[in-house]
């Protein structure tokens, strides 16, 4: 198969846009996809510094390559999880890829922040690996993005991510979520802009980018994630791009067309209006999710004591 | 041409027997290495990188197919020669 724009021999072919690319074209093709992205919901501004969130992943460091490529000034952040080989293969490739390339990177340790792994988190709370490990980095993310005077945070989060995640959230009619499934969700309540430039290409076309520059990424899977649904989900929608070649794409995007129309901001999804008693990042309760899930993590589980909780005395009723 | 130089994958091997006639064929199986997984296989001769995908049971859109520096689509041959890389491409977990 040959190229469909220079006719030499091609090294992808997108079948939902029936077409061929070689390399010189392929990267042309997926900087303007970039490109229309950030146009499009109006990511940046000029003068923002932005914090990319980096797993050492394929989408993660080819969109911190793309970036930089775009003249943006970007941070990178990385959060070691702690799950053994992995995330140490993971912090190895993402300070080498940095390092390499003269790029500034933070790096953070989720033991240091909590006191524990992502596996013992996981193990102790009960929680779902997955759903430990967003809650940490929602957190950590939007407090390193303050901390280091950041105005947006960006994540590698492609078409696949995004259409797997829209079909599990409909599937379980997940309305909150459902509201604020967008590719840019503005600044809000001490909560950072966030946007997901990758939107508009695949997980293939990603790791191609990736390889096609010599962007050294892990490619084993977390081994915490091997029964996430989210993997499950897309499998199921690949199954229907197989059939149905651009179902995908037509699926995600004829959401995003519709979703304010359908899904409105609602009062429950108001930003926060408060400040965790604890760690003073912004939350919709007293004490925030991230401190809550650290408690559980304690010696003393239960406790949800602060400094502001008036200490109630209990006295026997004399009369 | 002669024997030594047909690297045909499809090459008949000649066994001496009776009249010279070819008794059997032994094509080259392919060498193949699942990068995620680090598994390392060996899989009876496909022509081409569709048929290979068909056979690992394997979703095109979901790996890259890499041999010699170069990345492969569907309906592209494969050397035998060389061992062929499967990179899958999916993967997933946390929401950030």
């Amino acid at each position: 198969m040959n190229c469909r724009v220079c006719k030499k021999k091609a090294v992808i072919a997108i079948p939902r846009h029936n077409t061929a690319f070689c390399a010189d074209c392929f990267d042309k093709y997926l900087m303007d996809q970039v490109r229309k992205t950030i146009k499009e919901f109006r990511m940046f501004s000029p003068d923002d510094r932005i914090l990319l969130a980096v797993s050492g992943g394929k989408d993660s460091l080819a969109l911190w390559d793309i970036l930089t490529r775009l003249e943006l000034d970007v941070l990178g952040y990385h959060l070691d999880l702690g799950i053994s080989e992995y995330s140490k293969e993971s912090t190895e490739k993402t300070r080498l890829f940095a390092e390499k390339r003269g790029y500034r990177l933070i790096v953070e340790e989720i033991e240091s922040e909590t006191g524990a792994t992502l596996p013992v988190i996981a193990e102790s709370t009960k929680r779902p690996p997955c759903s430990a490990c967003g809650l940490s980095k929602r957190h950590l993310f939007n407090r390193a993005a303050r901390q280091y005077d950041c105005q947006v945070l960006a994540t590698g989060h492609n078409m696949d991510d995004e259409a797997s995640r829209l079909l599990g959230n409909i599937l379980h009619w997940q309305d909150g979520y459902l509201e604020k499934q967008f590719p840019a969700l503005p600044a809000e309540g001490g909560l950072i802009r966030k946007v997901k430039p990758l939107n508009r290409l695949t997980e293939k076309e990603m790791a191609a980018y990736a390889y096609l520059n010599g962007i050294d990424y892990v490619i084993r899977e977390c081994p915490m994630s091997a029964d996430a649904k989210q993997i499950f989900y897309k499998k199921i929608l690949n199954d229907i791009e197989k059939e149905s070649p651009g179902t995908k794409q037509f699926f995600y995007f004829g959401f995003l067309e519709r979703s304010q129309k359908m899904f409105p901001l609602s009062k429950e999804t108001s930003p926060p209006s408060e400040n965790c008693k604890m760690c003073h990042e912004p939350c919709y309760t007293d004490i925030c999710s991230f401190c809550r899930l650290k408690m559980k993590l304690s010696p003393f589980p239960e406790s949800s004591e602060t400094e502001d909780t008036p200490i109630t005395f209990i006295t026997p009723n004399i009369s | 041409m002669s024997e030594s130089k047909d690297q045909s994958p499809e090459r008949t091997n000649w066994v001496p027997g009776e009249g010279n006639v070819p008794r059997h064929r032994v094509p080259t199986p392919i060498k193949v290495f699942n990068a995620q997984t680090g598994e390392h296989l060996e899989v009876p001769f496909q022509k081409r990188v569709s048929t290979l995908l068909l056979k690992l049971g394997m979703d095109p859109e979901t790996v890259l197919v890499i041999q010699k520096d170069s990345l492969l689509l569907p309906g592209d041959s494969i050397d035998p020669q060389f061992e062929v890389e499967i990179r899958p491409v999916i993967s997933g977990g946390s929401e950030q």
